[in-house]
């Protein structure tokens, strides 16, 4: 099976740190781009041809909810949001959500420690894996029930 | 698949992520306070305070991912304080800046110490910042109320931010069409046409699945036929349908552009070069303009079918002539409805933007007019090139259509002869004669023996 290509638009490069960890060693997903403003996402899109793209909301230049209009009608990739400031059920995730966007999650708290890693990390590899229809013993790999 | 550029080393993750978080944690408190000490000069700048938010939003994200726990909620306090300003029109008072440039002052030297010891401060180290920023946040805070649900936008083709968005898209993606039409249809078994065709199905694929995102149904079916046409196999048929199926599209959007109009987009989708394919479709064409040309072309046609039925005439009955005697009746009748016939086509010449080919009509207007009142005697070079003027006029209403790149203009060429034809004509009435028959001037067919034209 292919992997899956993951992009990440965020402007916090300890965040793109962080998604480069998570998705790290994964067998069946590959980060393919980084952008850090829905500016240089839209310019990456051609060539990354992802199949999730990972969005921030609060960035410089384009933001993500700017992004998601224009990813509406330029690609089929699912959007996962996350974000620190539109917890679920704010105006704000709802907005995204009306915009498109598949999921909202908050970004995940602690998650350069090594022991809380992998914590913070199972809500966004879980619902990557659900929105690209991953499923069975992956999923419950990803949702630490299964021993990796 | 693209392979990551990323040239960091992820040997010791923890260490890279406190150099990030210092770096990084700097650079947004540097720019917090440029925006502040903005802002202390002139309070209204709303991109001030845009900055003066991503600044605090950036380093309160940053100490959330390194689970600093107490700065997160400094942050996430002071990021809701910008809120109210940027977003529910509390005015920022001297009293928010100057707390702010204290929760400034202290994040400094708390960035400073917890990077040198990778650890956490104690939370009654901003215990008192947070407490004033809670004051001043339930001072202007409303009660909560049930956060409204946004809807879903139900109809997204007719909201503007979309419209523009499609409308963009559709410009950028039609800007390389032409040139791949006119490549599949001039070559139809090279891998460049191979290759022109998976780019023009990508094409339709990609604005498809846009148009169907805003509820274009007219449009998707316009662009699949697009997408299934252009991969039928090669020859004059597809050709036929492609150029009836670019018609279609242009058509389609020369709609939707107008549409937009009303919803206040000006996105203009600028389509010139569907001409040089040769699919005659000019630029802003809204469905009147269709109706129009199609009427021209059908015109163009029966007149040019009349003219070629007197130019048959013409021919015969110069043949049956002295080459320099006077035209007898029959030959200036048929003359006038020459010039009557090229008359009407000067508008629709103008119309299609064939300027040489309008020029050229009014010149031969004036040639058979003269023949028709007696003072020019039919030629065989002026029957030479109404006739070819003929063909190349009923070629351009058409297009090519048939796998052919679009020709060169013949109508400069037209045009030189008939200006040669015109100032021999002025010489004859000085009595002065150019050197050389006509027909040797413009290279054209000798006309003895008796010519045979018709065919």
């Amino acid at each position: 099976m292919e992997r899956k290509k993951i992009m990440i638009v965020d402007d916090a490069p300890l965040m793109r740190l962080v998604i480069h960890n998570l998705l790290r060693g994964d067998p069946h997903l590959c980060l393919v781009a980084f952008a850090s403003n829905g500016q240089e996402a839209l310019d990456k899109l051609p060539e990354a041809e992802p199949d999730l793209i990972l969005l921030d909301l609060d960035m410089p230049v384009m933001d993500g909810l700017e992004f998601l209009r224009h990813a509406r009608l330029k690609t089929r990739a699912r959007v996962v949001v996350l974000t620190s400031i539109a917890p679920r059920g704010s105006p704000r995730a709802l907005q995204a959500q009306a915009l498109g966007a598949d999921a909202v999650i908050s970004k995940p708290s602690g998650a350069v420690s090594y022991d809380l890693a992998d914590k913070a990390g199972n809500e966004i590899k879980q619902t990557i894996y659900q929105l690209l229809g991953i499923t069975g013993e992956l999923q419950e790999r990803a949702a630490g029930t299964m021993p990796q | 698949m693209l392979p990551l550029e990323d040239d960091t080393d992820y040997s010791d993750e923890l260490e890279e992520a406190w150099e990030i978080f210092a770096e990084d944690g700097k650079e947004a408190l540097d720019l917090v306070e440029e925006a502040l000490l903005a802002l202390e000069a002139n309070a209204s700048q709303a991109d001030q305070i845009a900055r003066l938010f991503r600044g605090l939003h950036k380093f309160k994200g940053n100490a959330r991912m390194m689970g600093l726990s107490a700065l997160e909620s400094l942050f996430h306090h002071a990021e809701d304080m910008a809120a109210l300003v940027r977003d529910e029109g509390v005015p920022l008072t001297s009293e928010m800046i100057e707390l702010l440039l204290g929760v400034l002052d202290r994040s400094r030297a708390i960035l400073e110490h917890t990077v040198a010891h990778r650890c956490e401060v104690e939370c009654t180290q901003v215990e008192d910042l947070i407490q004033r920023l809670s004051e001043v946040l339930d001072r202007y805070t409303r009660p909560p109320s049930e956060p409204a649900a946004t809807a879903p936008i139900s109809d997204p083709g007719h909201d503007p931010l979309y419209v523009r968005i499609f409308l963009e898209m559709v410009r950028d993606e039609l800007e390389c069409l032409p040139r791949l039409l006119a490549a599949v249809t001039s070559n139809h078994s090279t891998q460049e046409a191979a290759e022109c065709i998976q780019k023009i199905r990508a094409i339709a694929d990609a604005l498809s699945h846009a148009a169907g995102r805003l509820g274009y149904t007219h449009l998707i079916t316009v662009l699949h036929k697009l997408g299934e046409v252009v991969e039928g196999p090669p020859g004059e048929e597809r050709n036929g349908r492609l150029k009836e199926a670019v018609r279609a599209l242009s058509k389609e959007l020369a709609d939707l552009e107008q549409t937009s109009h009303a919803l206040g987009v000006e996105v203009h989708v600028d389509m010139p070069l569907f001409e040089d394919w040769g699919c005659a479709v000019p630029r802003d064409m809204s469905s009147e303009e269709h109706v129009v040309r199609a009427a021209c072309e059908k015109m163009v046609e029966a007149v040019l079918a009349r003219l070629s039925r007197v130019i048959e005439l013409l021919t015969s009955e110069s043949a049956q002539m002295s080459w320099d005697g006077p035209p007898p009746m029959t030959v200036r009748r048929a003359a006038c409805k020459a010039a009557n016939l090229l008359r009407s086509v000067y508008p629709m010449c103008v119309f299609h933007k064939l300027e040489q080919a309008a020029y050229l009509s009014l010149a031969l207007v004036s040639l058979y007019t003269d023949v028709a009142s007696g003072k020019l005697s039919v030629s065989l070079p002026l029957l030479h090139i109404t006739r070819t003027y003929a063909d190349a006029l009923r070629r351009a209403f058409q297009g090519p259509g048939d796998g052919r790149a679009p020709e060169p203009s013949p109508f400069a060429g037209l045009l030189a002869q008939v200006e040669e034809m015109h100032i021999a004509h002025f010489l004859a009435r000085l009595h002065l004669e150019p050197p050389g028959a006509p027909g040797e001037r413009l290279n054209l067919p000798h006309p003895d023996p008796a010519p045979n034209l018709q065919s």
